[in-house]
């Protein structure tokens, strides 16, 4: 039995790799038998126990970092259960699941639902906006950019991931804000004004913005994934389409995205977990207000922008309802990644029945 | 096999000389936390959390104190936030806390043996942009109680007007910015407005901002540039904050108690103070205490002290010793870096009660700690 498959480069330069000089039992060949070809024993794989020592470590060893990050997950959870007891018992669900958060009120209030409405739609303005650009960049990056350009482009989009969020609400409140909302909200209100949504306009501090600064926050994930998932799809694929006299758009349409589908849809909604708990850069542009927002350009708020700004000198009920938002928030994002997989399962289901 | 294993020789040169180098960066580094030679004094670190509003004095007091006075003391501040001061040092886990606002009878409660300690004066300023309008509005607890919430909506308001004509005219929606977080500046704030127009303000202060009006910014710097990013905003700051951010902002004028209209400063805050003659002892509860609204010529209506709490009874001799000295430099020499930093200094009668309080602190076994 091998450990690794047999590597004739290796056996052919006559020099064996570093980690076979480890001994056997941490997976190295040092004072191993020689098989019976009379090979040397640190250029093949290993035979018997010391193999299965060497897998059983590997094992384990995988096991425990698996391990690790479910216990700190529901370690988590746990604890956010359980600094938040105090608001369940004393506010109950009912005026958890209120319409307005006013801790300062008289008398307070803490009502999350508003709250759990602004996560939704800036996420999903976020994901609306950010995931087909981010996908028109993979696009462009595996399939049209000539080759000069590909590592350039990909190492400046993957640059926009490195800035922190502080900065991203920063520019935001600085040029963004200001920028939307001379140039682009009196637009919109006056072509788009009809659909109801672009209702209030008296800052640049809105929902909108919020969403658009998450969309440009998601592209560099979203981007990446893609890219690999486009990568990943056989150079066959391609060649088929492009022989049958397929334009490059059309290959592209018709060959390697449906074959990425699955791939692209996984980078969709970690691109939407991360709007989902994006906190600075969201709180310093939103508006910070605790209520139902009747259009897009009204301020508004999410849950993790008011953890971020309440939870420092908060303390007694107060601390445990912003505990317990933090359990809300959590089954948000459970729920709408659950919604995510079902919705994937039957577009995939549909698009095998149709083929 | 020689060929193969040809470089072990030279491998197991490299693996020693790998050994002693890490053998004595080791030693270096537990070098350096070997303890003082004998005869000097022991290094005292002393932590402290809480309120961010009076943290830019703290910084400054920590740097000068160790330079100057004492290098072998070093002062922590770690912020925070008031909430986070007072659980602290509700469980002992800080030496020294700092709140805007003294402990409710709950918090007073929880840590029996605190003392309030008043460190320096600050004052809550309303900021504003209106395009053609430059400093010096003028603002009454009326039209601001009115105005943050909501009652009054457009510049040209007849009660506005009253006070300043040159807002006549002025048809543009009032954009009110509030804090979005829990402050200290809210607190006092929503106290003053609380307790001179109960009728138009009826919550009384809190550090959460009691309405869904306008739009929230982070902190000063959220409000500043909240105000300053839209055309007929107001919203209120720190002096400290007004003071480092420059004159960028348009400050408004309050009407004090006797009437007048200020602008606050070092002086007229100050001035706020300057009436104090009853305060509760250090050991006793503080709350309620507040110098909103107080007569004087020259007194700004929003001024509040900042506290620093520290327990009468501390553990530790030599931590408490440090500290009483700290404190005891903090309320006089220090005193002289409020003003310049954006804070008033405090009045010589809340000095001399603070002397009072800061001889009352024991170690444990009841000796004074102050010299």
């Amino acid at each position: 039995m091998r450990l690794l498959p047999m590597t004739h480069r290796e056996g052919a330069s006559g020099t064996a790799p570093r980690w076979r000089l480890l001994p056997r039992w941490l997976g190295g060949a040092r004072g191993a038998r020689p098989p019976d070809d009379g090979a040397d024993p640190l250029l093949v794989g290993l035979t018997g126990s010391g193999a299965r020592r060497a897998d059983a470590l590997f094992k384990g060893i995988t096991l425990l970092f698996a391990g690790l990050v479910i216990f700190l997950v529901f370690g988590i959870v746990g604890s956010l259960l359980y600094q938040s007891q105090e608001a369940w018992a004393t506010l109950g669900i009912g005026a958890l699941f209120g319409d307005e958060w006013l801790p300062g009120g008289q008398p307070a209030k803490f009502g999350s639902l508003p709250l759990v409405w602004g996560t939704l739609v800036t996420s999903f303005i976020a994901i609306l906006i950010g995931v087909p650009v981010s996908i028109g960049i993979a696009i462009f990056l595996s399939e049209m950019a000539p080759p000069w350009i590909r590592g350039p482009v990909s190492v400046i989009v993957e640059l926009l991931a490195a800035i922190p969020s502080v900065v991203y609400g920063l520019w935001g409140i600085f040029f963004l804000a200001p920028f939307l909302y001379d140039s682009v909200y009196p637009r919109l209100q006056a072509n788009w004004g009809w659909t109801g949504l672009f209702t209030g306009q008296s800052t640049g501090y809105s929902v909108l913005t919020a969403g658009i600064l998450l969309a440009i926050m998601i592209i560099p994930t979203v981007s990446a994934i893609s890219r690999e998932v486009f990568r990943a799809v056989p150079a066959s694929q391609r060649e088929a389409a492009f022989a049958i006299g397929a334009t490059k758009w059309e290959v592209v349409r018709k060959a390697v995205i449906p074959y990425g589908r699955t791939g692209l849809f996984g980078a969709a909604i970690l691109g939407l977990a991360r709007a989902v708990g994006e906190t600075m850069a969201v709180t310093m542009v939103i508006g910070n207000r605790n209520a139902f927002f009747g259009g897009l350009l009204e301020p508004g708020n999410t849950i993790p922008s008011v953890l971020a700004n309440e939870t420092y000198e908060a303390s007694g009920v107060h601390l445990s309802a912003l505990f317990a938002l933090g359990v809300i928030l959590f089954i948000v994002a459970l729920l709408i990644n659950i919604a995510a997989r079902i919705l994937v399962k039957r577009v995939l289901k549909q698009a095998e029945v149709a083929k | 096999m020689a060929t193969i294993l040809g470089d072990s020789g030279g491998s197991k040169v490299k693996h020693l000389a790998l050994l002693s180098v890490i053998l004595m960066a080791a030693t270096a580094v537990a070098g350096c936390f070997g303890s003082p030679p004998p005869g000097e004094k022991p290094e005292v670190t002393l932590n402290g959390a809480g309120a961010t509003f009076p943290a830019p004095l703290y910084d400054v007091w920590q740097g000068r104190y160790t330079a100057e006075v004492d290098e072998n003391v070093h002062i922590n501040y770690g912020g925070g936030g008031s909430g986070a001061g007072i659980t602290q040092i509700t469980a002992r886990q800080v030496d020294w806390a700092g709140s805007d606002a003294p402990m409710n009878a709950n918090e007073f409660s929880k840590a029996p043996g605190i003392l309030h300690i008043p460190s320096a004066l600050g004052a809550v300023i309303p900021i504003y942009k209106v395009p053609g309008v430059g400093d010096g509005l003028n603002f009454t607890a009326q039209t601001l109680a009115n105005i943050f919430n909501g009652n009054i909506a457009k510049w040209d308001d007849s009660a506005l007007v009253a006070d300043n004509p040159a807002l006549a005219g002025m048809n543009n929606d009032i954009t009110v910015v509030h804090r979005s977080d829990g402050s200290g500046t809210t607190f006092v704030f929503t106290s003053y407005l609380y307790k001179v127009d109960p009728t138009n303000w009826t919550t009384p202060g809190h550090k959460n901002w009691p309405n869904n009006l306008g739009i929230g910014g982070n902190g000063n710097a959220g409000v500043s540039s909240g105000v300053q990013q839209n055309d007929y905003s107001i919203g209120y700051v720190e002096l400290s904050y007004a003071a480092s951010a420059g004159s960028s902002l348009n400050y408004g004028r309050v009407k004090s108690h006797d009437g007048a209209f200020l602008e606050a400063t070092a002086d007229s805050t100050a001035a706020a103070a300057a009436g104090l003659s009853t305060l509760p002892a250090g050991d006793a509860s503080w709350e309620g205490v507040e110098i909103l609204d107080q007569p004087g010529a020259n007194a700004y209506p929003i001024a509040a002290m900042t506290y620093v709490l520290v327990y009468k009874t501390q553990l530790d001799h030599a931590k408490g010793t440090a500290l009483v000295n700290f404190l005891w430099w903090a309320i006089h020499d220090g005193q002289s870096d409020c003003a310049p930093n954006g804070y008033a200094p405090l009045p010589s009668s809340a000095v001399t009660h603070n002397e009072a309080t800061l001889n009352s602190i024991v170690d444990a076994s009841g000796n004074r700690l102050h010299m």
